[in-house]
Parts: structure tokens; C-alpha cells; sequence
């Protein structure tokens, strides 16, 4: 690897980098056209907390619901028993 | 290339090498913003304005760049920090110039950031097997993204009927919604012969 590759490689980086950060920080400041309200858009169709689609308290719904289902099972079994 | 092998390269693109059922990328939103037929065309619509910029900016910089200074190993992280800043500029740009367009695409730019379908076809439009030039990169790009809104407002119609269907239980939402795009992917599979 010659000297200009690796200057080639550290300039496209960090220009890319300071792009990207130019990018953000532009699109922060423009102000939202008047009248433009976004509503939200989310997924509830798995449990990552990470995921930018992902539903936030999904994790505590879902331990709900299986807590619910569960309980309901049991009530039930505990009816047939009877 | 000519014009009939550039029709042709469009056609596999959209129907053949479908980016959703035969290629697997995307699957995220495919499954997170199909509910509602609307939604899955704002995305589709996002989808096609931010693969066919991304697709051109980061074809040129391979071209022009990694290519001659043999770096191509960098394609990866290149390209993503190329998709994050194009995403974030074109966002920008809609907002000043276009307040309509921004109300129909804002919600879905950035979420575009994180769909590998768009990295996934950056990334293949410059692998050397393919031997695109600007020309087929652009068609087939075209052809994907277009391929992509299609396969995401079929799903979201069909979802839209299965919400009013007797669906069993533990097949409701989710389950459901992963067997019609198995079955969606197999009949896709059907058009291979076709070009």
C-alpha cells in the first residue's frame, strides 16, 4: 500500500464522516414546513429495543400480555380440574 | 448494452432478482410498514427517491476513487456513510423545497437509513461479476426499487383483507403475515424462465 492510497483512504473517511455530521446538523436546524406534523410510525412485530421501527415499551407489553395469557390459562385448567 | 437488454435487466430486476422475496433484503420495513396500504406506498415511494440517488452517488465514488486507488475494501463503511449524509441532505432539500413531498415521504427518510436494501443494492450494482456501467446501474436500480414498492403494496393489500379474516388465533398478525410472504416468494419464484 502506497502513501497515496492511505491518504486517499483517511481523506474519503473523514470527509465522509464530515459529511455525514454537516448532513444532521443542516437537516436539524431547517425548520419543518408549516403545517407539516408527521404522525409516528412504529412496528410491533418483534421485541428489539434497538430496531428505529420498534415500538417503545414493546418489551413490557408483550411480558404483559404473556402474563395475562398465562394467568387466564390457568384460571382455566384450574376450572376443568375442578 | 442495448435497449432491449436494458428492458430486459429492468424486468429481471423487478419481477426476477426481486429485492424482498428472492433477494431477502429489506425485510424490516416489508414487514414493519406494510399494515396500511398508504403507508407501504410512502415507503415504496421513499424507497425508489433514496436507492436510485445513493445507488448513482456511491456507484461514481467506486468508480472514480476506490477503483484507482485499489481501496475497494472500504465499500462497506463508504457507501454507509454515503447513504447516511445523501438521506440526510435529500431530507433537508424536501423540507425547503417541496413541503407537500415532505409530507408524503418525511416519515420514511430516515427510517431508509437503516434498510439494507439499499446498501445491499449499492453494493451489488459495483461487484465486478456484474460488469454494470451507468447505464445498467441505473436501470437495474431503478428496477429494484420499483420491484420493492410493488411487492410491499401487494403485501399491504393483502394484509389489509386479512384484518377482516377469520384467521385463527395463534396464526393472527405476525404468523399469518409471515406465510403469505412465504407464499408471496414462491410465486415469485415462478417468473425465473421469463427473461
Amino acid at each position: 500500500m502506497n502513501f497515496t492510497s492511505i491518504l486517499t483512504m483517511t481523506l474519503l473517511v473523514f470527509g465522509l464522516i464530515f459529511f455525514y455530521a454537516i448532513g444532521i446538523y443542516l437537516n436539524k436546524k431547517t425548520p419543518l414546513p408549516s403545517g407539516c406534523d408527521l404522525p409516528s410510525l412504529k412496528c410491533e412485530h418483534c421485541t428489539s429495543t434497538s430496531c428505529s421501527y420498534s415500538e417503545p415499551n414493546r418489551v413490557e407489553q408483550i411480558k404483559t400480555e404473556i402474563k395475562n395469557s398465562l394467568k387466564n390459562k390457568n384460571s382455566g385448567e384450574g376450572a376443568i380440574n375442578e | 448494452m442495448s435497449t432491449s437488454d436494458l428492458i430486459k435487466l429492468g424486468i429481471e430486476a423487478i419481477l426476477i432478482q426481486n429485492v424482498i422475496l428472492t433477494q431477502f433484503l429489506g425485510i424490516c420495513p416489508f414487514m414493519g410498514v406494510s399494515k396500511k396500504s398508504q403507508s407501504a406506498i410512502g415507503m415504496g415511494l421513499a424507497v425508489i427517491f433514496v436507492m436510485v440517488i445513493s445507488s448513482g452517488v456511491t456507484f461514481v465514488i467506486n468508480d472514480l476513487i476506490l477503483q484507482p486507488n485499489k481501496i475497494t475494501y472500504l465499500q462497506t463503511i463508504v457507501f454507509i456513510l454515503v447513504i447516511s449524509g445523501v438521506v440526510q441532505f435529500v431530507e433537508m432539500f424536501i423540507k425547503k423545497t417541496a413541503p407537500f413531498i415532505y409530507k408524503t415521504l418525511g416519515i420514511y427518510l430516515p427510517l431508509i437509513t437503516t434498510n439494507c436494501a439499499i446498501l445491499g443494492i449499492a453494493l451489488i450494482n459495483v461487484q465486478p461479476e456484474k460488469e454494470f456501467g451507468y447505464a445498467e446501474m441505473f436501470v437495474y436500480t431503478i428496477g429494484i426499487s420499483i420491484g420493492f414498492t410493488l411487492v410491499i403494496y401487494i403485501f399491504s393489500t393483502i394484509r389489509e383483507r386479512l384484518e377482516n379474516a377469520n384467521v385463527p388465533k395463534a396464526f393472527k398478525g405476525t404468523p399469518i403475515a409471515l406465510i403469505t410472504a412465504g407464499i408471496m416468494s414462491i410465486i415469485f419464484l415462478g417468473f425465473a424462465g421469463l427473461v
